[in-house]
């Protein structure tokens, strides 16, 4: 609560700069948008469409297939990953700021990223647990006297404030016309700088064997640098439940070369299998993904298959070796799903859905964010 | 009190949600991974002060465990669509919620348990302040039992004797199926108890009605192969010594073979100090109520009869045994059923005796013949020998420190009535009468229990009015004030009288059935406690006390005298 009062004060000294719209009954939750995790992998790959690259090589030399068969490697045989990082976010408009013929909306958001650790009974435990509290307005949209106020004012009470104008790869998928619907891109993308930091501090920490999955994307800076130096592979990986819909993919070449639309191409992709590895980022990162749940079960084929991105720093083909068991090891991790609690549970991890439960639990209730945040 | 905590490890933290709120008299905590809790077991949350801490203590009554499954489809569809072999990498989250009864708080503030603070195992100090025991001087307490917590801890459980063997309450009632409740066992260990740490133990008489077999006809001898050392533990644990009764007598019923082998009618013979008592007419004429209780007399016909022959058989300047007028040949049992006033031999016909009709004469002549000569056990004499004593007597002579067993185990449904009832009456009139007086006042222990088994039989919930009835219920109800402490077992305390109940200070619960739980004798448990009740094992009992907030779970050491089969 000591976090709120901070704020609050901030609140009413900035209503005496600037004239003020409250929001109906003092903050109104911004809803997430489902499909943004969809977006945002639209927004860091837009400038690939087409993925021709089979980027990896089998280790006994024969020629590759589109699909190949796993089988889970479980955590009794093998415990391969041990750490699962996930992030979550509350966002809020406050109200509307009006100096003069300018306005800018005023949002507050709580971001978190948490990375649990699982034991070896599979008990799982925090790791890491960060919270930060954020305050959003238009720069360019306020007097820079009254941005300098509010700078002031968010330093002194342990806030970070960000502006909602300044371009980032999440938030730019959205319009700049209305401020109030990009800050929704704008605290995932602090969400999403956030949860870099944890994987950051994490990864001199991870004991050898021991594999980080992370919720989404890897195609993130500086992240994604961090994780190609050195030449080694880290052992991080990037799963996402929603993907874009876009993409092509070829497989083979010359003549005989099949083009696969992404429908094409899981809807062939079997229970127990995997796709062949493609390129992405000119092979600093290799994707591919892999069928959790049997078809049958399912609505369309899209669902129950995860898109799997390793980032790869001697930029070549790899083993099919790591690949098969990266997957062997997810195709484990179907087990206990959180169907009834999320509508993505057919592609959702469950250590993942836990780290972000424990980001969730760790934010303030909508309930007290209302009654508590008054602009006088 | 805060170092103490610290040597004691937390299990779980307190928890309040929106739906189930903490309140000031429940609470709830989740229990850390691994750890075992029990209902019974009894926990302390770390509550606010306004200097410090304070200390809210509870009885857990019952636990859930609950997951993040929203339904059960949920952990179908996550087991791979109902694959039954798949052992998940990560198990479904879930924990374990304890639900406890707030017992008391050390510090007197009742406010809700608050969220999320340590909760911890009580230690045996701590058993003893939630259940009000550290408020009972030690020279009123009386060891009842141990509680067994699931961490090892042990306490013993002591009842205020004030409210065991009076003034302040009295009485003890012990209920549960047959075999698995070992109320026997406990009764008597409960008064070798008393005996051993009662003040004025001295001055304790104790009665014994033996009902089954021979199992409380060798109390004074020791178990033939010992007690084995884990029940000797329990005993010295409760700082009891485990050894038979010193100062006993056995007073067994005279039989149809006494007078060919002088054997008492009984299953066992006591090794010694055993007397037979026998009933002839001249015993039993002012008793005819009791003998005749359990037969139906809406409009008192036979109420009015047994007055008329009291009447006749009794002299009316000093009330003691003298037939006169015309009752004057009625000396035995024959002469009163065969002869006048009921009966005239020459015209072989009943006869009207007072205002009772003659029919109703021969009604009650039948009854009466059936019960003290066609289908009686033998207890019935037409003379007493020398040898044999009268009960009544007997049982007047009861001293402090003497334990006076009653064998009825053999007897018809009829002679255990009178004999109970019997009992009941001479140690009522005892401490009733005011006659009393000087040195025969002093020698009267000043506390008697009567213990029996199979109390229903004597105060059924069924019937309003009975004279055995009325007997019973004189002691239940002004025992406590005159000394008198009834001891009652059944198997279903919903067939006992509920103003004998009622009366109990103290109510043992061995396993009883979910039908027998739910009648309303049993409103004042909680459900949670009920459920637990049906799941008790052989020598678990619960006990409720009039001086303890909640019933607790208790186990006792086996009896130290000889018993059948063991």
């Amino acid at each position: 609560m000591n976090s709120l009062s901070g704020l609050r004060q901030v609140l009413r000294d900035f209503a005496t700069e600037v004239e003020v719209l409250p929001a109906v009954g003092g903050a109104v939750e911004d809803l997430e948008r489902p499909d943004f995790e969809e977006k945002e992998d639209q927004a860091i790959n837009s400038q690939e469409k087409i993925f021709n690259s089979v980027f990896e090589k089998d280790p006994t030399g024969e020629s590759l297939q589109l699909y190949r068969q796993v089988s889970p490697l479980r955590r009794s045989e093998e415990h391969f990953f041990r750490f699962f990082l996930d992030g979550s976010f509350r966002s809020y408009f406050l109200g509307t700021a009006l100096e003069n013929e300018r306005e800018s909306p005023i949002h507050f958001a709580q971001i978190g990223a948490c990375i649990l650790k699982r034991e070896d009974n599979g008990l799982v435990k925090k790791e890491i647990l960060k919270v930060e509290n954020i305050l959003l307005a238009g720069k360019q949209r306020l007097s820079e006297s009254v941005w300098r106020r509010l700078e002031e004012l968010t330093e002194t009470s342990g806030l970070k404030l960000v502006d909602l104008t300044e371009k980032d790869i999440v938030s730019g998928v959205l319009g700049d016309f209305d401020l109030r619907n990009k800050a929704g891109g704008k605290v995932r993308f602090e969400m999403r700088k956030l949860e870099i930091s944890l994987i950051t501090e994490m990864l001199p920490k991870l004991p050898e064997g021991s594999w980080l999955i992370a919720d989404g994307s890897l195609i993130f800076e500086p992240l994604l640098g961090n994780l190609l130096k050195e030449g080694t592979i880290k052992p991080v990986i990037g799963v996402s439940k929603n993907f874009r819909k876009d993409p092509q993919f070829v497989f083979g070449k010359g003549p005989r070369a099949e083009r696969l639309s992404i429908f094409k191409l899981l809807a062939g992709l079997n229970s127990g299998f995997r796709t062949t590895a493609f390129s992405a980022q000119e092979g600093k990162v290799i994707f591919w993904y892999v069928r959790l749940r049997e078809q049958k079960y399912m609505d369309y084929p899209l669902m129950g298959v995860v898109k799997v991105e390793l980032a790869n720093p001697s930029r070549e083909p790899i083993s099919s070796e790591i690949i098969d068991k990266i997957s062997s090891a997810l195709l484990a991790e179907k087990e206990v799903t959180p169907h009834g609690q999320d509508t993505r549970w057919h592609a959702h991890l469950y250590p993942i859905f836990l780290a972000e439960r424990m980001v969730k639990e760790s934010l303030l209730r909508r309930e007290v964010i209302q009654q508590y945040l008054k602009w006088r | 009190m805060e170092n103490e905590n610290k040597d004691r490890k937390i299990i779980g933290l307190s928890s309040a949600t929106a739906n189930q709120p903490n309140t000031s008299d429940s609470f709830h905590f989740w229990l850390a991974t691994e750890e075992i809790v029990n209902p019974f077991d009894i926990v302390e949350a770390e509550q606010i002060a306004p200097e410090g801490k304070s200390r809210t203590f509870g009885i857990v009554t019952t636990l859930d465990h609950s997951t993040d499954a929203p339904t059960h489809l949920s952990n179908f569809i996550s087991n791979d669509f109902g694959q039954v072999t798949t052992e998940p990498n990560t198990p479904r989250q879930g924990t374990t919620v304890a639900h406890a009864g707030v017992l008391s708080n050390d510090k007197d503030i009742y406010m809700p348990v608050m969220n999320d603070k340590p909760v911890r195992f009580a230690d045996e100090l701590g058993i003893h302040t939630a259940l009000g025991i550290d408020q009972v001087p030690d020279r009123f307490r009386i060891p009842a039992g141990l509680i067994e917590m699931s961490n090892g801890t042990r306490a013993v459980v002591y009842i205020d004797s004030r409210y065991l063997l009076g003034p302040e309450g009295a009485h003890v009632n012990i209920t549960g199926i047959s075999g698995l409740a070992t109320k026997t066992s406990y009764s008597v260990f409960l008064i070798q108890s008393i005996l051993q740490k009662a003040e004025n133990r001295d001055k304790i008489g104790v009665i014994i009605l033996n009902v089954k077999h021979g199992d409380l006809l060798s109390i004074d001898q020791p178990p033939t192969t010992g007690l084995p050392p884990e029940e000797h533990e329990l005993w010295e644990t409760m700082e009891l010594i485990p050894k038979p009764f010193d100062n006993v007598k056995y007073l067994l019923p005279y039989g149809k073979n006494t007078p060919q082998d002088g054997r008492p009618n009984s299953f066992r013979i006591p090794s010694r100090n055993w007397f037979t008592y026998a009933y002839s007419l001249e015993d039993t004429y002012n008793k005819l109520d009791l003998l005749l209780s359990n037969i139906p007399d809406p409009w008192d016909t036979v109420g009015a009869l047994i007055g008329e022959i009291n009447q006749g058989l009794m002299d009316p300047k000093t009330g003691l045994w003298r037939p006169h007028d015309r009752w004057a040949s009625t000396l035995s049992w024959k002469t009163l059923l065969n002869g006048p006033p009921l009966f005239e031999p020459q015209s072989g016909q009943a006869q009207q005796v007072g205002d009772v009709k003659a029919v109703s004469v021969s009604r009650f002549r039948r009854l009466l013949r059936r019960i003290v000569e066609t289908r009686q056990s033998g207890v019935f004499v037409e003379q007493r020998r020398r040898s044999d004593c009268n009960l009544s007597q007997e049982i007047a002579k009861i001293k402090g420190g003497e334990a006076i067993v009653v064998d009825i185990a053999k007897l018809t449904d009829d002679e255990q009535t009178l004999v109970f009832g019997d009992i009941l009456r001479t140690i009522y009139a005892l401490y009733a009468a005011e006659g009393i007086e000087g040195a025969e006042q002093d020698e009267l222990p000043q506390k008697v229990i009567i213990f029996v088994d199979e109390l229903n039989k004597y105060a059924p919930a069924r019937e309003k009015e009975s004279p055995i009835i009325e007997q019973v219920l004189d002691i239940a109800e002004r025992g406590r004030s005159l000394g008198v402490v009834l001891f009652g077992a059944e198997q279903f305390m919903s067939a006992v009288h509920e103003r004998v109940t009622g009366n109990s200070a103290t109510i043992v619960m061995g396993r009883s059935g979910s039908a027998e739980l739910s009648s309303p004798v049993y409103r004042f448990l909680d459900p949670a406690i009920k459920a637990n009740v049906s799941r008790l094992q052989k020598g678990e009992l619960v006990i409720s006390h009039a001086t303890f907030r909640q019933p607790v779970k208790i186990k006792f050491p086996r009896p130290a005298y000889l018993q059948e089969g063991i």
